[in-house]
C-alpha cells in the first residue's frame, strides 16, 4: 500500500510528531507507516483523514500486492 | 494487524497425526513405563549411576511427535487468515504465556516446600505442552464464539507506570546476581533457598515486564507483540527440540530449566530491539529533515 502522509504533512506543516499527538500514537508507529512498513487500522486511517482534511483513498492508495 | 510466519492450512491435519499417536506413547510411557522394543542403542561402554548402557528413545520421539504436531496444529493459517483471525492469535497467545507461566510459578513454590499435589514429579514433563495447548484451546474458543458476531474481548496489560520500569529493574538485576550466584558454583548455589527466591523474582518480574503497558501504546505496539510471542514460542520449541535430539539427564534438565524462561526472555528482548530499531530509524529521518 502507497501513501502520501509525508505530503499531505507537508501542506499541512505538521510534524511526525504532532501528528503522532493528534491521533493518540507513538512518534514511531507514524514513522513505520510512512516508511510502508505497518498497515495501519482503519480507525487509524480515519483519524489521519479527518486530520489532513482529505478522503482516505488520498491517503492510502492500494497496489498490486496488497491483492497476492 | 497481520499475521505472519505461519504454516500452510494443511499442516493442522498433519499436526493432529503426528500429535494423537505422540500423547498415546507418551502417557505409556510416563506412567507405564512402557518402551519400545529394539527402539534404541549401547550408547556408552557401561551404565553408570545416573546414564544408562542402553539408550532408549521412546520418551524422545514421543516429546518429537507431540511438539512438532502441536506447533502444526497451532501456526497453522486458516482456510482464509485475516484480520480477525490475527487478533484471535494475539488473544490466545497472551492467555497462553501468562496462564503458563502464573501456572509454573505456582508449581514452582509447591516445588519449593514439597510436592505439587496430584501430577506430582510429571509437572515439568506436562509443562513441556502447557502453552501451546492453551493457546489452541483458546484460539478455537475464540473461534467458535466469533462464529455469528466479531467481539474480540480486549487484552489488559500493567499501566507503564510503576510497573514497566520496576518490572524492568528487577528482572535485570535478578539476572545478573543469579548468573554470578551460578557461575562461582554452578552445583550447590542451585539448591540454596536464596537462588530459588531469586529465581522465582527473576521468572515474575520479567513476566511483569512482559505484560505491562509501553510508554504510548497504540495497534502497532500489538502487532509487534503478536509477532514477539509467535518468534518466542517458536524460539522456545527449537531450544527443547535441538535439547531432545543432542543432551541427555542432567544436560538435558539444565537446557529444559532455560527454556522455561526462554519464551518470556526472547520476548521481551524482541521487543526492547524493535523498539530501539524503530527509534533508530526515527531519529535518522528526524535528523534529515533537521540539516
Amino acid at each position: 500500500m502507497k501513501n502520501t502522509i509525508r505530503i499531505q504533512r507537508a501542506i499541512k506543516n505538521i510534524t511526525q510528531a504532532e501528528l503522532a499527538e493528534m491521533i493518540q500514537v507513538s512518534r514511531q508507529t507514524i514513522n513505520t507507516i510512512e516508511s510502508g512498513k505497518y498497515v495501519p487500522s482503519t480507525v487509524l486511517a480515519l483519524k489521519m483523514a479527518r486530520v489532513f482534511d482529505k478522503p482516505v483513498e488520498e491517503i492510502f492508495e492500494l497496489e498490486e500486492m496488497d491483492y497476492s | 494487524m497481520k499475521s505472519k510466519f505461519l504454516f500452510p492450512a494443511w499442516y493442522s491435519i498433519v499436526g493432529y497425526l503426528l500429535t494423537v499417536p505422540g500423547f498415546i506413547l507418551g502417557y505409556l510411557y510416563e506412567f507405564n513405563d512402557y518402551k519400545i522394543p529394539g527402539f534404541g542403542f549401547e550408547m556408552r561402554k557401561s551404565s553408570d549411576l545416573i546414564l544408562n548402557k542402553f539408550e532408549n528413545f521412546t520418551n524422545e520421539l514421543a516429546v518429537f511427535l507431540v511438539i512438532i504436531g502441536l506447533i502444526f496444529i497451532a501456526f497453522s493459517k486458516r482456510k482464509k487468515e485475516d484480520e480477525l483471525s490475527a487478533k484471535l492469535r494475539l488473544n490466545a497467545l497472551y492467555w497462553s504465556i501468562m496462564f503458563y507461566y502464573i501456572v509454573y510459578l505456582i508449581g514452582y513454590i509447591y516445588t519449593m516446600i514439597g510436592e505439587i499435589p496430584i501430577i506430582e514429579e510429571h509437572f515439568s514433563t506436562i509443562n513441556l505442552f502447557t502453552p501451546l495447548i492453551i493457546f489452541i484451546v483458546r484460539y478455537h474458543y475464540l473461534l467458535a464464539i466469533n462464529k455469528d458476531s466479531y467481539l474480540v474481548p480486549k487484552l489488559k496489560f500493567l499501566p507503564y507506570k510503576p510497573f514497566k520500569q520496576l518490572s524492568m529493574a528487577l528482572s535485570i538485576l535478578s539476572f545478573i546476581v543469579l548468573g554470578i550466584f551460578l557461575l562461582k558454583d554452578m552445583e550447590s548455589a542451585w539448591f540454596t533457598p536464596f537462588t530459588n527466591v531469586l529465581y522465582f523474582v527473576m521468572i515474575s518480574s520479567t513476566l511483569a515486564w512482559a505484560f505491562s503497558k509501553n510508554k504510548i501504546e497504540d495497534e502497532l505496539t500489538m502487532q509487534l507483540r503478536l509477532e514477539s510471542l509467535q518468534m518466542a514460542v517458536y524460539f522456545n520449541y527449537a531450544i527443547i527440540l535441538i535439547a531432545t535430539l543432542v543432551f541427555y539427564s542432567i544436560d538435558y534438565l539444565v537446557v529444559l530449566l532455560i527454556a522455561q524462561f526462554s519464551v518470556l526472555f526472547f520476548f521481551v528482548i524482541r521487543m526492547e530491539y524493535i523498539n530501539y530499531k524503530n527509534n533508530h530509524l526515527l531519529k535518522t529521518v528526524e535528523g534529515r529533515f533537521e540539516s
